[in-house]
């Protein structure tokens, strides 16, 4: 049902709209008050978020990571580092300082996601990834990384000559060949380069200069071209090194191993009075029965065999199981006539290298000398039994005489 | 008060609370200095939560991750010692012994799985991180412990030639001990049952130890609980050859020739093709439904792939004169019998060694001739890796002894 308005309330005028409520002075007085706490707790809440911000991401460890890396103490650089981007995951320096800390603790895998992480690397925090990464023998990875670096750097020699070594490791000498060439063609001014040094049983890289990076390529030739028998090629390579470096300051080899290869390539191409003039002078103080050996087989070549003879007793007296200077002195022994002499170094040759050819080879001369003619047969059929196994070296002293080898001990 | 004011006020209290915790939270903690006095004077109260507090801040301090780990081990709770070594960081100094402790720590908690584990890194070889040979030769011997335990001789061998050959010399007559005891000398069934319960109670999923304690379990006449654990190995590990090669074992203990005809119709071939037991039990069911040429044909498959195990020659032997080749079965069961007694007289032999062992010292003519005889018969069984490290040791005497 309808309800019909009572006729008293519709005859009644409508109400007049109340007027809008307009704040007295006095009232916006007070209102103002309020709208400034408002505010001044927004700025309060603001101030306290960025503090709070600023309270939970604060880390004094990065600091101490440096402090500690730059005193060469990596496990606590490590851990501290660790501890800051736990804080601060976004850290690039701290996820720099980790990576390189790894790194120099031989970890170079887990040190690649932190390499990652640190963006763009400076030249020295390159070569600390690559160094790692051939110490542990990752050694693609250790190429592409330094193919990396010769991108970003060309011309970087620590690059070029570690790159190199570690495709020699592999045996991959075409590989080697242009970066030889490339550090041959470098100016030949002093270059800056980086060179591990391991101390209490950790490595980091030094600053270390090169007065000549051409002594580098050099080298390298030189190396290549021994490991690969071209004995000719390899010395030329190595007397440039000596002409260019004459105290060897900046060839990277051992300079016993140096002097070792540079003799016995001479050797093989018949130069023995440069043997004898380079290892005279290379064996002085050095006590190396090694190159005293080759300086024996030297003097051999010239017919000399009374400085030969010398020179092998003096490889034995610092060294009494040499090889070398064994093998050559009982082979210079049955030269001359002295089968008995001869077959105690042989047998005591054969002792020390009981896989090797030229003891055996040299023994069944020997009692073939003495007239033993089943012992001499015995071991001409082990030397032959070798000989099928393992393909002589050339230019050994028992080996069978090929065109590049010089002449032999003539009595 | 409006809602817009009552928002801020909270949030300023909460803020300022959280300021406040993490104020707390981050309050400088002890040194390690004072955290080992307080471990030296037994008050471990005020060490372990400093050693958490620090930890908190530090989460890869390995120092302090081991003190906490020893504090916990002291009060008997192994499994949070074993998660707190777990923690110690790969790259830290004495990772080594914290994986040998979690290990242990493991093992007295029963957990066998998680102590393999631990162990298994801890003997791994690493050139460039090399460990003490006290915690790498410890963890070896602790896995071959669980290996024979858990009847895993392949990997207990492995293990065994692995620490001979990368350990102290001085070791290798212990380390060649065991190798001749893993094939001489059983742990005894009670012991087994025993420990294997204890593991697969821990962790069910333990499949190694459920699968022994299922060959255990039968050889008490505990079918239903033998079955339990084998159907559930089987279930999980559908193409293990160890699971079905002791699934086998226990089907022919039981006499079950059915069962066991049915379940090598089952093998999953090849995943279990190059495991000599299983085809010896190939070649019985093969046999028993009267395909000799079949049978014979699995006994050789088996000695091709163990040609030191006798009773193989000995199987193809029988099947043979069935067969009607009289001469080659002739052949085969002298073969066997050789290598029983070849391994009779290598059993005595190091029976002797070890009555010898405990009068002389390695590098006596006693010792030496024993262990002589001992290299000998290895020889004749035609385990000449054996022969060859027993003779290594008479070669060296003076490093054995040291």
């Amino acid at each position: 049902m309808d309800t019909i308005p009572a006729p008293a309330e519709s005859l009644m005028p409508p109400p007049e709209r109340s007027p809008k409520l307009v704040p007295t002075p006095r009232q916006a007085k007070r209102k103002s008050p309020s709208l400034a706490v408002t505010i001044a707790l927004v700025l309060v809440a603001l101030s306290l978020l960025a503090f709070t911000a600023w309270h939970v991401t604060r880390s004094e460890a990065l600091a101490v990571a440096l402090a500690a890396e730059a005193r060469e103490d990596f496990p606590t650089a490590l851990r501290t580092a660790l501890d800051h981007l736990d804080r601060l995951p976004w850290s690039r320096q701290a996820a720099l300082v980790a990576a390189r800390c790894l790194s120099r603790l031989d970890y170079a895998e887990a040190a690649e996601p932190y390499y990652r992480k640190a963006g763009k690397l400076s030249l020295e925090d390159l070569h600390y990834r690559a160094y790692g990464l051939v110490r542990a023998n990752l050694r693609e990875r250790a190429i592409q990384a330094y193919k990396q670096i010769l991108m970003q750097f060309p011309g970087d020699v620590t690059a070029l000559r570690t790159q190199a070594g570690v495709l020699l490791s592999q045996s991959r000498f075409t590989d080697v060949k242009p970066l030889a060439a490339q550090l041959i063609d470098a100016p030949n001014t002093a270059a800056n380069t980086y060179a591990p040094v391991v101390k209490a049983g950790r490595w980091t890289l030094k600053a270390a200069p090169v007065a000549s990076p051409s002594t580098i390529g050099y080298t390298l030739d030189g190396v290549v071209n021994h490991d690969t028998e071209e004995f000719e090629a390899a010395a030329a390579a190595f007397e440039k090194v000596v002409k260019l470096d004459p105290d060897l300051h900046s060839m990277p080899l051992d300079p016993i191993l140096f002097w070792s290869h540079l003799g016995f390539d001479l050797l093989q191409v018949g130069r023995s009075e440069d043997v004898i003039r380079y290892l005279t002078k290379a064996a002085e103080g050095r006590l190396d029965p090694g190159l005293m050996d080759l300086l024996g087989q030297a003097y051999a070549q010239q017919s000399s065999f009374e400085d030969a003879e010398r020179c092998w007793r003096q490889a034995l007296a610092w060294d009494p199981n040499h090889f070398g200077a064994t093998l050559n002195l009982g082979r210079f022994e049955l030269r001359r006539d002295r089968p008995q002499e001869a077959l105690v170094l042989l047998n005591r040759a054969a002792a020390l290298k009981p896989e090797a050819y030229e003891p055996v080879y040299s023994l069944s001369l020997a009692y073939r000398r003495l007239g033993r003619v089943d012992e001499a047969k015995k071991y001409q059929q082990k030397a032959a039994e070798f000989r099928r196994k393992q393909a002589p070296r050339t230019g050994g002293m028992g080996a069978p005489p090929s065109p590049t080898q010089p002449k032999p001990l003539e009595k | 008060m409006s809602f817009t004011r009552l928002f801020l006020i909270s949030l300023i209290a909460a803020l300022l609370g959280f300021n406040g915790y993490w104020l707390y939270r981050n309050r400088p903690a002890e040194s390690l200095k004072t955290i080992d006095g307080w471990i030296a004077r037994g008050n471990t109260q005020a060490a372990e939560p400093a050693l958490r507090h620090l930890l908190v801040a530090s989460p890869h301090h390995g120092d302090a991750r081991m003190r906490l780990a020893r504090l916990l081990a002291k009060r008997d709770d192994y499994l949070d010692c074993a998660r707190e070594l777990r923690q110690v960081p790969f790259w830290f100094r004495d990772k080594p012994e914290a994986l040998f402790l979690e290990g242990q720590a493991y093992k007295l908690a029963n957990g066998a799985r998680d102590a393999e584990q631990a162990w298994k890194e801890c003997a791994l070889d690493d050139p460039l991180h090399p460990k003490p040979p006290q915690f790498q030769n410890g963890a070896a011997r602790e896995l071959i412990g669980y290996y024979l335990l858990e009847n895993r001789l392949e990997e207990a061998r492995e293990t065994l030639w692995r620490s001979h050959d990368f350990g102290d010399p001085a070791d290798r007559p212990g380390i060649l001990i065991m190798r001749m005891r893993a094939e001489l000398e059983r742990i005894s069934h009670e012991e087994c049952l025993a420990k294997l319960r204890k593991f697969v109670a821990v962790n069910s999923e333990d499949w190694q130890a459920r699968r022994a304690l299922a060959f255990e379990e039968q050889w008490i006449n505990n079918e239903p609980e033998s079955d339990k654990h084998i159907q559930a190995c089987l279930k999980a590990r559908p193409d293990d050859a160890s699971v079905w090669r002791t699934y086998l074992d226990i089907l022919h203990q039981r006499g079950s020739r059915e069962s066991l005809q049915a379940a090598i119709a089952r093998l999953p071939s090849p995943a279990v093709d190059q495991d000599p037991e299983i085809w010896k039990y190939r070649g019985l069911a093969r046999e028993w439904s009267n395909n000799l040429e079949g049978a014979a044909e699995a006994f050789r498959k088996a000695i091709a792939l163990n040609p030191l195990e006798a009773e193989y020659f000995y199987k193809l032997g029988v099947v043979e004169q069935r067969l009607g080749r009289s001469g080659e079965a002739g052949e085969h069961t002298r073969q066997s019998k050789r290598l029983r007694l070849a391994f009779g007289a290598m059993r005595d032999a190091y029976f002797d060694l070890l009555k010898v062992a405990q009068k002389s010292r390695p590098g006596t003519s006693d010792y030496n001739a024993a262990v002589e005889r001992l290299a000998d018969a290895c020889d004749s069984l035609g385990w000449l890796r054996e022969a060859k490290a027993w003779r290594q040791v008479v070669a060296q005497p003076l490093a054995a002894s040291a």
